[in-house]
């Protein structure tokens, strides 16, 4: 099929023109060997249909970062397995059509045919310019320039039109070979003569043309500007709006995870009523079902967290976020680019670690991965709820404030405290070197597309059912088999709860349990502890169900099956004597051991899938539980020392 | 070397009357007179920071750094040290 490449710089509205061209006919896809990804969709003519790939947008042809590097290297036709495109659809934003034609002029000397997209006239319009299409198409020696506007969809046909017009030229095929010539030539982005001719070359087509380009519509957004950036005020109000993303995300995802939980548990009993008994039920109800729910019950709060951080960057706040804590960050050996992934990793580290892409430093990207586990995720929640409930009552105060709260909040503390530290030893030791960072684009501000945000926020939780979904689910199906054999002997009369804590302690899964239990025992871990330690490899969150069929009162989340958990694990008392279990020691041990331990293999897999390589899979492994060992350790020992015992 | 030389050796590198742009007081346009060599100088070249053009130092984050800077009627955001390598002329032409 005839391929069209969308070339332009960032910002530029590309994806929102993308988004028209194609409409829902997308798919996202990595070429072998890079972790950049690239959308590509159908555009439907008459003639017949194109593929238009949607390359990550650039200021030149150089190739100074992965991202550009990609464009470039795809334009050329030198990704390995992917033909070069047969024209390019160069997206300018009609505000700076100079940085756009800069572009423009290295994909002329390159040989391709291309199609001016003149986006966002609109707003160049409201600047009180009137950029004249034709003319600026004459002065380029007849390339088609057509005026767009992406967000309501203006210009589009005739875009279309002219796409399909420009893709029956024939490509030179000398493209490659013009490239390489070009390319290992000295002056090509290493010379500021060669540069100024190209700006020479720009300033005379858009005289040419009589084009005064006067810059954007940058009235409004300095006022917005004057507040948002705010030497003082603006750090201020960054913690606010960060904080309502939170806010939003946690209140408004609770009610949805809830439904979401009854919905998958509700259809799953009503597989087993069909079912007869056996295995295969057991199958359906213990392992299809909850290793589905244990999937889908992320997604209500994943896909808030999108679409909030999609708005935000949309209208060019995440930017000025960038910008504000840049400083901040730079102490632990980061930079403003590390924030976003960071911030997503307390929802989930999965989505967090992808996010990384858009560092362009390899260093601080490793970094940034290597501690976006140690944000506290929203699995270890259910975990840090029932142990807290077991370690104080309700009531419990400090000061003003309830002590729960206090310690939930510690926790998060302590997992971005722990994650810095860890950050500015890696930077000072392993990953150490010079960092680079890099210029950054301030666009104004802009009302966003919803069509755009909307179709971002379903790749992404597209691409999180992908990589964290299938990893939760297998594993939660291998945990239920290792649980599950080999079957137990019961009494056929005895009651369900007591049959499945029969089950599990009999079982592999229960035999390895008791296997660590050496090693988790200066923990105060008893053998039950080490199950769910390692069952909650699926998700951390699994440990809470874990312990509920551990002390045999069931699954489930209701507010009494949590009571009964709580009850029971006060109860507890350790194998052939009086000792309880879960004593306040344990407590805090079990607590900053979540707070630290990389419990969670879909986080593992996803760090060898970005990293390229097992190695800083295993090196997180390792690092995050022998950390995670040692602190519960000393938090151990800290709180014998407080309460006296042993 | 005596301060003749000493000053004579200063200006081939800095060339008369340039001063990096962080060091230039804000609040007005400059002539951009040399990018000095460093990691990004090809991006500041592609962006439009060449001999001649005017630059802008908008605002500066808190804690001094990044900077917020203005070319051609766009804004980027760099760090200190990537604005040093900027030469911006102070008085006069050149």
């Amino acid at each position: 099929m005839t391929s069209i490449a969308l070339v332009g710089n960032p910002n530029s509205g590309k994806s929102s023109l993308f988004n028209r061209l194609t409409g829902l006919s997308q798919k996202i896809a990595n070429y072998p060997g890079v972790t950049v990804e690239h959308h590509s969709g159908r555009l439907r003519l008459s003639s017949g249909d194109l593929e238009v790939v949607d390359l990550p947008g650039t200021y030149s042809l150089v190739g100074r970062s992965p991202d550009e590097r990609v464009t470039s290297d795809f334009l050329a036709g030198e990704l390995k397995g992917v033909n070069a495109p047969d024209a390019v659809c160069a997206v300018i934003d009609a505000c700076q059509p100079g940085r756009g034609l800069f572009l423009v002029s290295q994909i002329i000397d390159m040989g391709i045919p291309v199609v001016v997209a003149l986006n966002m006239v609109d707003e160049a319009r409201e600047a009180g310019q009137l950029p004249d299409a034709s003319a600026l198409s004459l002065a380029l020696g007849g390339i088609p320039v057509i005026p767009t506007v992406a967000v309501n969809g203006e210009g589009i046909p005739a875009l279309s039109s002219a796409i399909a017009e420009v893709a029956k030229t024939k490509v030179s095929s000398s493209v490659a070979s013009l490239w390489r010539t070009l390319r290992v030539a000295d002056a090509f982005g290493n010379d500021p003569a060669e540069t100024a001719r190209r700006h020479a070359w720009v300033r005379s087509k858009l005289g040419q043309a009589k084009w005064r380009p006067t810059g954007g519509h940058r009235a409004s957004s300095d006022r917005i500007d004057k507040w948002l950036l705010h030497p003082a005020l603006g750090f201020v109000l960054f913690l606010i709006i960060m904080g309502g993303i939170f806010q939003a995300v946690f209140s408004l995802a609770a009610p949805l995870q809830d439904g979401v939980e009854m919905a998958i548990s509700a259809l799953g009993s009503a597989c087993g009523t069909w079912l007869s008994p056996g295995l295969a039920r057991d199958i359906v109800t213990q392992a299809v079902f909850p290793g589905v729910g244990a999937v889908v019950v992320f997604l209500p709060q994943i896909v808030i967290l999108f679409l909030l951080l999609g708005i935000l960057e949309d209208t060019g706040y995440m930017t000025r976020a960038a910008f504000i804590v840049d400083r901040p960050l730079r102490m632990i050996g980061l930079s403003g680019r590390a924030f976003i992934p960071l911030m997503s990793s307390f929802a989930c580290a999965v989505p967090g670690i992808m996010a990384t892409r858009v560092i362009e430093d390899r260093r601080e990207r490793l970094i940034t991965i290597l501690i976006a586990p140690l944000m506290t995720c929203s699995a270890r929640l259910p975990v840090y709820t029932v142990a807290i409930g077991a370690l104080m009552p309700e009531s419990a105060q400090f000061g003003p404030f309830g002590a729960r709260g206090l310690v939930l909040l510690a926790l998060y503390v302590g997992g971005a405290l722990t994650g810095s530290l860890v950050a500015f030893v890696l930077g000072k030791t392993l990953l150490k070197g010079d960092r680079h960072a890099p210029i950054i684009e301030m666009p104004t501000y802009r009302w966003p597309d919803p069509k755009a945000v909307l179709t971002r926020m379903a790749h992404r939780a597209a691409s999180f059912l992908r990589r964290a979904g299938t990893v939760i689910f297998g594993v939660s199906l291998l945990l239920w088999a290792l649980s599950a054999f080999p079957r137990a002997d019961v009494a056929p009369d005895a009651p369900a709860s007591v049959t499945a804590a029969a089950q599990l302690h009999g079982s592999i899964a229960g035999r390895a349990g008791r296997l660590i239990e050496p090693i988790v025992a200066p923990l105060g871990f008893d053998w039950r502890i080490g199950i769910g330690v390692l069952a909650s490899f699926a998700a951390r969150e699994v440990f809470v169900s874990t312990m509920g069929v551990v002390y045999a009162i069931g699954e489930g989340e209701t507010e009494v099956a949590e009571a009964q958990l709580q009850a029971a694990m006060q109860a507890a008392v350790h194998d052939g004597t009086t000792r309880p279990v879960f004593d306040i020691a344990t407590l805090v041990a079990l607590l900053l051991f979540y707070m630290i331990a990389p419990q969670c293999a879909s986080t593992l897999a996803v760090i060898r899938r970005e990293s390229g390589s097992w190695g800083w899979a295993a090196l997180a492994f390792g690092y995050l539980t022998v950390l995670a060992f040692a602190v519960a350790w000393a938090g151990r020992h800290v709180a014998l020392w407080f309460v006296g015992g042993n | 070397m005596d301060a003749t030389d000493e000053i004579q050796s200063h200006r081939d590198v800095m060339k008369p009357n340039s001063i990096p742009l962080p060091d230039a007081p804000s609040g007005r346009s400059w002539g951009v007179v040399s990018v000095l060599d460093g990691p990004d100088r090809g991006r500041l070249w592609e962006l439009g920071v060449l001999p001649g053009i005017e630059i802008r130092v908008v605002r500066v984050a808190p804690m001094g750094c990044p900077m917020e800077i203005e070319i051609d009627g766009s804004r980027f955001a760099l760090r200190r040290e990537t604005a040093r390598t900027i030469l911006v002329a102070t008085a006069g032409p050149l």
